[in-house]
């Protein structure tokens, strides 16, 4: 037996699970051989320590008296979740309400976007969630500040203010359909939106 | 507990009794924890452990055949598969070795590991988490699958066999993941007692 072979079978030799034919070859080996006998010495001595070291480590872990609590918890749970009444609404009336409804919040949006006509004639300037919208979408491109300037209200530059033909307009037609986008998303298209999704998510 | 004991518990849970699987859990609840603890390497994630083996164990009770080994052996596998696919899970993180409880005690002497050292002789506690931290820290260089056999082996005191079913291996794989298993854990454990034998040998001054 060459050493490499004997190597491969050191550590089956010390915990006993080793062929009688092998363990006779490995020991005339081991006879003959003192490098592979230190290399046994050595694989015992860790084996020895791997063996203490692990009892010692569960030795010094114990699991949570709460456990069984925190198990029995999770299983009323499931049996709760298995018994519980299903939705009396079939699976395929249910999904075809969350398309419709989502048909509906898209036709809305789009309608509100794309035709300006359909936007209300007076907005009201002083509701909050407006002011955030428009002060947030102010052109970049204001240079002279004016916009941005103290006491200058910019919602009432950008926001559709009544039609006056002796107030000059301050903010010209929107030139592109990213602008157009920004300054229509109004307060009610949002409520729209949010009874839309309400709906979509009680359908489900 | 083994044998017809548990088999009775066993048929009690199937007909209905929940406080069989009461008795199941306090039964084994170390044996999977523990066991847990050695393969995962932190308290935390062998509690977790304990949890999910134990839901896995009441929804595939009915599944355990008797005839095809021990309950415990049947439990040993859904232990070492839990800890296993939870490696591959977060394979980046791999053994997150709860080292806390052995920082303040570094300053007890290190010695070589030494064969008068095993599970019988009386070791102080400060010892005793000394060796526990070494050989956990010496595990944390295996793989997963390296790591289950070395537990199964020197933990549990399973034969090759056993081993080899509970992992679903031949027994040739078995072989050849400890013989790998053992030389990775030789050289880190020598190289580790070598590093702090040359600590003990430094003057003082140079230690502090």
């Amino acid at each position: 037996m060459k050493c490499h072979e004997a190597r491969q079978l050191l550590i089956h030799y010390s915990n006993g699970e080793i062929g009688r034919s092998e363990r006779e070859l490995l020991q005339t080996h081991l006879t003959q051989c003192e490098s592979c006998f230190r290399h046994l010495q050595s694989l015992s001595n860790v084996e020895q320590q791997v063996r203490t070291g692990l009892h010692e480590a569960a030795d010094l872990a114990e699991p949570s008296s709460m456990a069984w609590q925190e198990l029995s918890h999770r299983l009323a749970g499931q049996r709760r979740d298995r018994t519980a009444p299903h939705s009396p609404l079939p699976l395929i009336w249910r999904l075809m309400g969350g398309v419709s409804a989502t048909i509906a919040l898209a036709a809305v949006v789009g309608a509100v976007i794309v035709t300006p006509s359909l936007r209300p004639a007076h907005t009201p300037l002083d509701s909050p969630s407006t002011q955030i919208t428009t002060q947030a979408h102010a052109p970049a491109d204001d240079t002279t500040g004016l916009l941005s300037a103290p006491g200058v209200d910019a919602t009432q530059m950008i926001a559709p203010a009544p039609r006056k033909k002796t107030q000059p307009r301050l903010q010209s037609e929107p030139d592109s359909f990213l602008q157009a986008f920004q300054v229509r998303i109004e307060p009610e298209s949002e409520f729209v939106s949010q009874i839309s999704c309400y709906y979509c998510l009680r359908m489900r | 507990m083994e044998g017809n004991e548990i088999l009775q518990l066993i048929r009690r849970y199937l007909a209905g009794d929940e406080t069989a699987f009461a008795a199941l859990f306090h039964q084994y609840n170390n044996l999977v924890f523990k066991t847990a603890y050695v393969l995962l390497g932190s308290k935390d994630e062998a509690e977790d452990a304990l949890q999910e083996v134990f839901l896995n164990v009441h929804r595939s009770l009915a599944s355990y055949q008797p005839t095809k080994g021990a309950f415990s052996t049947w439990l040993y596998r859904i232990t070492v598969n839990h800890c296993l696919s939870w490696k591959r899970k977060r394979k980046f993180l791999f053994f997150s070795f709860d080292e806390g409880h052995a920082q303040h005690q570094r300053q007890y002497q290190r010695q070589y590991p030494s064969v008068e050292l095993s599970v019988h002789h009386s070791v102080s506690h400060e010892e005793q988490v000394e060796v526990a931290d070494q050989v956990l820290k010496a595990m944390s260089h295996l793989s997963p699958k390296l790591r289950a056999v070395v537990a199964l082996r020197y933990y549990r005191d399973l034969s090759y066999a056993e081993i080899a079913t509970i992992l679903n291996v031949p027994i040739g794989t078995v072989k050849s993941r400890l013989c790998q298993a053992m030389e990775t854990l030789r050289a880190v454990l020598e190289s580790t007692a070598a590093e702090s034998v040359a600590q003990d040998l430094l003057p003082r001054e140079a230690k502090s």
